[in-house]
């Protein structure tokens, strides 16, 4: 039996759904990202488990104990939102002390959990400041000590990154991480940068258009997207047009520029037209005449840990990331060969289901 | 080089030079006139006498009839402003949180009265509330008493009247600032278990102390020195220090007289806004910044 468990909830706003029958179940001290483009429906999901707005539809049910109905304010549900949302008029230490004052704890009690969650987050001397007395990422952390220190039995972050420069961002995915399986508290990120959901989640959720598209570890469903959406949404692909000759079990065979190739296939694809989905980093380089296509090098640019490649082919441009072992002896314009493993290719529908 | 930054650097005087001159001749000087006028004598027989003389201040602030004036005036604008605060601030609060479509009409409803004349809305609380008025004729037709509450001519009725003139002034200078808070902190503060009338208190209400503040100061200084509400529904009988100085000025034909009064009350005023003003941004210094 999962911890949190949510159950077919939907959320129109009019006529308009902004979330469609969303299922997902997430285990205690489990930390699942939300992920999607803008406007999917990630806040209003994360909306409806905080119990700031009610599900149009389904339940939403925590530790076996269906929270629903429950108010907002009984919820024991720690937030840190995208504006952090602190307490302008009250010090670092007085915002986390607010939901130990909620619970009516005692003076010592509270005092030692604020020392406690500051400590955690690396702000114990800053506990006199006021928010505005902060940088972006110290309030960020007294947003994150504040939810904390109420040992919710959730942790709902809505894209808590979003305001921060980029390498601080990374210190701080690092550091989230690490408090949270400190803590052990089962945890939902909502963002739209995929980067950040794989480097912190154990899944991830896709979502577009108010619905799930698919859920399971980083590296899965970075592997084996479910469809064109998920793959283009978690990274760089080329898509192949193919043929498809023949389906039997997890294997298809594909053709292609009047070549065969045997790829592994999800089920699902039917159609005689399917996508060929390849990675960049998936895809070599090799001399003229010795690959599955031929191409020419449109622009070469240099990113310090590889090159990045386009490629003009017959079918399309394609994307070639490179590690950076060595000066590469091509150049744009010359004509090159691109070869990939058979079993790093992904045949995909071609419409987005 | 900085020849031309000097010279850049005066335009702004320039520029402000207008608006000087209109403060200079509309405000300054009748304000310098009165203030000397202060120091001139009256006479019965004499009339008006050019003088320095300090005879009209040692007047007022030795005469007990003054001071209960004073009292009754600041009285008035103390409860006025308590008044405008504890039902102005609610009310800006829910009128930020209504739909759009509900709260324009709203608006309009609080601040149309602004329209009107205060004569005006003095009048219709009078039909409302007067002896004859609407309210005592269904008290008293319905049987709830026999004889009318008096509301004329009752520090009650001018307090009610100031504080229903006044209050747009608290709505709008508090909703101007909850405008601009972060609704998140509201959300925050209930997912950390804090129950509605919590949040009221302890997130929205700090950070509306601006708003507050110079919605008070508006109300205060306005409530003190109100001429027609308390004309109209104190009577002869409470008089306030405006009504005190318009009575010196045009029945007594004590100008002087009439001017001292004014000149304390000005600084009657200025002092009470002034200790008032420093009091609440040094105790909520954080949310001024
Ligand atoms: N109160 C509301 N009334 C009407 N429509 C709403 C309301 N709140 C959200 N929506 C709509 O629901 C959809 C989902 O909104 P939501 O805020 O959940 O998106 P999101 O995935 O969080 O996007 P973002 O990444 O931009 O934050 C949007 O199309 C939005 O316009
Ligand atoms: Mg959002």
């Amino acid at each position: 039996m999962s911890f949190l468990n949510l159950q077919e909830i939907s959320k129109s706003f009019g006529g308009f759904v902004a979330v469609d029958q969303f299922n997902l179940e997430v285990d205690k001290g489990e930390f699942v990202s939300l992920l999607g483009p803008s406007g999917c429906g990630k806040t209003t999901t994360l909306q409806m488990i905080a119990g700031f707005l009610d599900p149009s539809h389904g339940q939403i049910m925590v530790g076996g104990e269906d929270l629903t109905a429950r108010p907002a304010n009984q919820r024991n549900i720690g937030i840190v939102f995208q504006s952090y949302a602190l307490f302008p008029h009250l010090t670092a230490a007085q915002n986390v002390a607010f939901g130990l004052e909620m619970r009516k704890a005692t003076q010592g009690e509270r005092q030692e959990k604020i020392d406690r969650a500051l400590d955690l987050v690396h702000l114990s001397a800053f506990r006199d400041r006021y928010p505005k007395q902060l940088s972006g990422g110290q309030q960020q952390r007294v947003a994150l000590a504040r939810a904390i220190v109420i040992e919710p039995t959730i942790l709902l972050l809505d894209e808590p990154m979003s305001n921060l420069d980029a390498k601080l961002r990374e210190d701080m995915q690092l550091e989230l991480r690490s408090i949270q399986e400190k803590l052990g508290i089962t945890t939902i990120l909502v963002t739209h940068d995929q980067n950040e959901a794989m480097a912190l989640s154990d899944r991830i959720a896709v979502m577009n258009e108010g619905r799930i598209v698919q859920v399971g570890k980083p590296h899965e469903i970075y592997e084996d997207p479910a469809n064109v959406f998920v793959s283009s949404f978690l990274g760089k692909n080329n898509l192949l047009a193919v043929e498809v000759e023949d389906i039997s079990g997890s294997k298809a065979s594909v053709r292609f520029n009047g070549q065969s190739l045997t790829v592994p296939c999800r089920e699902g694809v039917t159609n005689k037209e399917a996508w060929l989905s390849i990675r960049p980093e998936k895809v070599q380089l090799t001399d003229k005449g010795s690959g599955l296509l031929e191409g020419q090098i449109k622009t070469r640019v240099f990113f310090g840990n590889h090159w990045l490649y386009q490629i003009e082919t017959a079918s399309g441009e394609f994307l070639v990331y490179s590690q950076n072992t060595a000066v590469p002896n091509t150049a744009p314009r010359d004509a090159v060969g691109l070869n990939w493993q058979a079993d790093d290719a992904r045949l995909l529908n071609m419409d987005a289901s | 080089m900085s020849g031309v930054l000097q010279r850049k650097a005066g335009i702004p005087y320039w520029l402000s030079l207008p608006g000087v001159m209109l403060f200079g001749v509309m405000l300054f000087t009748p304000l310098i006139m009165t203030f000397m006028l202060s120091f001139y004598t009256f006479d019965f027989y004499e009339g008006i006498e050019r003088a320095f003389n300090l005879g009209n201040y040692a007047d007022v602030l030795s005469d007990s009839y003054f001071y209960e004036i004073f009292l009754r005036t600041f009285g008035y604008g103390l409860s006025t402003t308590v008044l405008a605060v504890l039902l102005g601030v609610p009310e800006a609060y829910i009128l930020n949180r209504m739909h759009s479509r509900w709260r324009a009409i709203f608006l309009l409803a609080i601040i149309g009265p602004l329209l009107i004349s205060v004569v005006v809305r003095t009048l219709g609380w009078m039909i409302l509330l007067g002896n004859q008025g609407l309210l005592n004729q269904i008290l008293i037709g319905s049987g709830l008493t026999s004889t009318p509450f008096t509301f004329i001519y009752t520090d009650f009725g001018v307090i009610v009247a100031l504080t229903h003139v006044l209050i747009p002034f608290m709505v709008v200078s508090v909703w101007a600032v909850l405008q601009r808070l972060d609704p998140q902190t509201e959300n925050a503060a209930v997912s950390l278990g804090a129950s509605q009338f919590t949040v009221f208190f302890r997130v929205v209400v700090p950070q509306a102390i601006p708003g507050i503040l110079s919605g008070s100061l508006i109300v205060f200084s306005l409530a003190t020195s109100a001429f027609a509400t308390p004309a109209m529904i104190g009577g002869r009988r409470l008089k306030v220090a405006s009504t005190t100085i318009y009575d010196e000025f045009l029945n007594t034909l004590d100008w002087p007289l009439g001017a001292a009064i004014a000149m304390i009350l000005l600084v009657a005023i200025m002092t009470v806004i002034m200790s008032y003003n420093r009091l609440v941004e040094r105790r909520y210094a954080q949310v001024f910044q």
